[in-house]
């Protein structure tokens, strides 16, 4: 028997004697659904702090040409310091959805958490936003969970983070009535799969399936017997038993392939070229292939590398932008997923208009993200779906469309936004849709 | 004169060969009987600590708890992740444990041995009774097993 069916039969069985039947968080089982436009959501946040004059501007040529039509050349000066990527999988990605190229984070701090904050509650941030709390409204993922009809488990909302430092901690708030309960299931897979963490994780005692039964059965009998008053409260959130099993196999599957060297450079990429924002979206891309989910969320942050050295935080954008066209194409590719899916991209924040004083290899100064001045609050957003429900290859050049709006925009898409019971100050963004 | 000599001589020849009585303080184990008295969660960080010295009979090491907090943390279900976490430790090379013989040999001291080592307490006569009857039925189980089915059980989560 091969190791993946070992672990379904086995612990499929044990789900099935241990398992109560589980009550979905709203006790409602069916409902009537709201009018979808389409059944998958993919948000991409761009993160970790890019200048639409760097971006969309092209003040150092295209360097989002997986994004962004146009061959202008790059700056000769920092030309030669950036990784030679071959050309995008796709066709430019503004063709297939509406580029918003003066989109807006008009309020708070321009910090990379309050960023994040923002882009995921739909509500902007103050300085008494704590970094090491959980957001203090209902993140998107609780609001799909809870407002959506039939109601949805937790293993159709991923929150796939960068690090698994402070971002992780976004996949629920602390607001009454949400939490846990409702949030995403957060993987920070950089850091799990990685040959530290298969050492640590990739080789678990497993059972054959009456074992497996046995032992469920000792848990539960234990468990009966357990008077302690102590919750297990820091337990974050849960998936129901079954889908426990399915995220154990596809763990083991991506801890195989780590050892079997099928994710040292899986797309192909020269030597060293696959960085840490391409890698969460590779393993982003493993997660929706597997299951589905009908929300994802996922972020990158190398850009962030500008504080101390511009022409790196060029040749990050590069990458980033090589990976998101990456992403459209598995999305493409994925059955279920293909012509059912939006994809929704922007940074949570925009970076400094003057520069500090550190100077990279090429002269070029760092920039921070400080002083909230204007250059740190114009982003770019862009929307990307099928044809029948989002406009193709359109720009707007007007100032349209805020961090706030993001929330609204996916509640509207996968038909939870007339269930609400929250009022959301954003919009939607009607612009990007027929 | 030498008479009171003498006197004196003998009572400081009694005092100063007393035999010293030495006093010694230690505390006897002792095991709680409910399992009602844990009620504070333990943290993730002693969690991992004392499943691993539970395990190994000594301390993790701050490269080992480093590894194992970091996959704790990059995984959003910790029911989930707190599973592999027990069910990885448990093939490490190095864990003291029984032998299949000699937890199949004598369920019973077998079983108090590993509710003291992991509950700290006794098993009930109830637990005794139910373990020892499943290791008697299911000849297969091994004794890393039951370390699994006791570090997976809600009261291993407390203290």
């Amino acid at each position: 028997m091969k190791r993946r069916d070992f672990i379904r039969n086995t612990a499929l069985t044990a789900a099935g004697v241990i398992g109560m039947p589980y009550i979905l968080p709203t006790g409602r089982l069916f409902a009537a659904s709201g009018a979808r436009l389409v059944n998958h959501v993919v948000f991409c946040l761009f993160a970790g702090g890019i200048r639409n004059l760097e971006s969309v501007q092209k003040a150092e040529g295209n360097l989002m040409r997986g994004l962004l039509s146009g061959n202008e050349s790059i700056s000769p000066d920092i030309a030669n310091s950036i990784a030679n990527l071959p050309a995008p999988v796709n066709s430019p990605l503004q063709g297939s959805g509406t580029l918003f190229k003066q989109f807006r984070y008009l309020n708070g701090p321009s910090g990379h958490y309050n960023g994040h904050t923002t882009a995921l509650t739909g509500r902007y941030t103050d300085n008494s936003l704590s970094l090491l709390e959980r957001p203090p409204y209902p993140t998107l993922f609780e609001l799909y969970r809870k407002h959506s009809t039939p109601d949805k488990s937790a293993l159709n909302a991923w929150w796939i983070s960068h690090t698994n430092e402070l971002y992780p901690i976004l996949n629920y708030s602390t607001y009454p009535g949400y939490g846990p309960l409702y949030g995403a299931n957060q993987l920070s897979p950089t850091t799990f799969f990685s040959g530290t963490g298969y050492q640590a994780f990739g080789n678990p005692l497993q059972h054959n399936a009456a074992t497996q039964l046995e032992l469920d059965k000792m848990k539960t009998f234990l468990n009966g017997g357990f008077k302690g008053s102590g919750s297990a409260s820091n337990s974050g959130i849960s998936n129901l038993a079954e889908d426990q099993v399915k995220i154990m196999e596809f763990m083991d599957t991506m801890f195989q392939q780590l050892a079997a060297g099928q994710h040292t450079n899986p797309w192909g990429l020269g030597p060293g070229v696959m960085n840490g924002d391409m890698r969460n979206v590779f393993y982003a891309e493993k997660v929706m292939q597997e299951f589905k989910p009908e929300l994802m969320v996922v972020n990158m942050f190398g850009v962030d590398v500008c504080h101390n050295n511009f022409t790196q935080y060029c040749d990050a954008l590069r990458r980033a932008d090589w990976a998101v066209n990456h992403l459209w194409n598995t999305i493409q590719n994925t059955p279920g997923m293909a012509n059912d899916t939006v994809l929704i991209i922007a940074p949570e924040i925009g970076r400094n208009g003057t520069e500090n004083s550190i100077k990279d290899q090429n002269g070029r100064g760092g920039l921070d993200h400080t002083t909230d001045d204007a250059m740190s609050r114009e982003l770019f957003g862009m929307i990307l779906g099928p044809s029948g429900v989002v406009q193709q290859n359109k720009v707007v050049n007007t100032v349209y469309g805020e961090s706030i709006d993001i929330v609204p925009t996916i509640a509207k898409v996968l038909g939870f936004d007339t269930e609400l019971g929250v009022t959301l100050p954003g919009k939607y963004l009607q612009e990007a849709f027929i | 004169m030498k008479k009171l000599l003498s006197v004196l001589f003998l009572v400081l020849l009694l005092s100063s060969c007393r035999k010293e009585i030495e006093n010694i303080y230690a505390i006897d184990p002792v095991y709680v009987s409910q399992s009602g008295q844990k009620n504070n969660l333990k943290s993730d960080i002693q969690f991992v600590s004392i499943a691993y010295s539970d395990l190994f009979g000594q301390q993790i090491s701050a490269q080992e708890l480093n590894a194992l907090l970091a996959g704790y943390n990059s995984v959003g279900d910790k029911a989930l992740v707190i599973d592999l976490i027990i069910r990885n430790l448990l093939v490490k090379p190095g864990i003291i444990k029984s032998t299949q013989q000699e937890m199949q040999s004598d369920p019973d001291a077998f079983i108090d041995a590993t509710f003291e080592r992991f509950f700290v307490r006794e098993a009930s006569e109830m637990e005794r009774w139910y373990f020892t009857n499943s290791i008697n039925a299911n000849s297969q189980l091994l004794p890393e097993d039951i370390y699994y089915a006791l570090m997976s059980a809600e009261e291993y989560r407390h203290y």
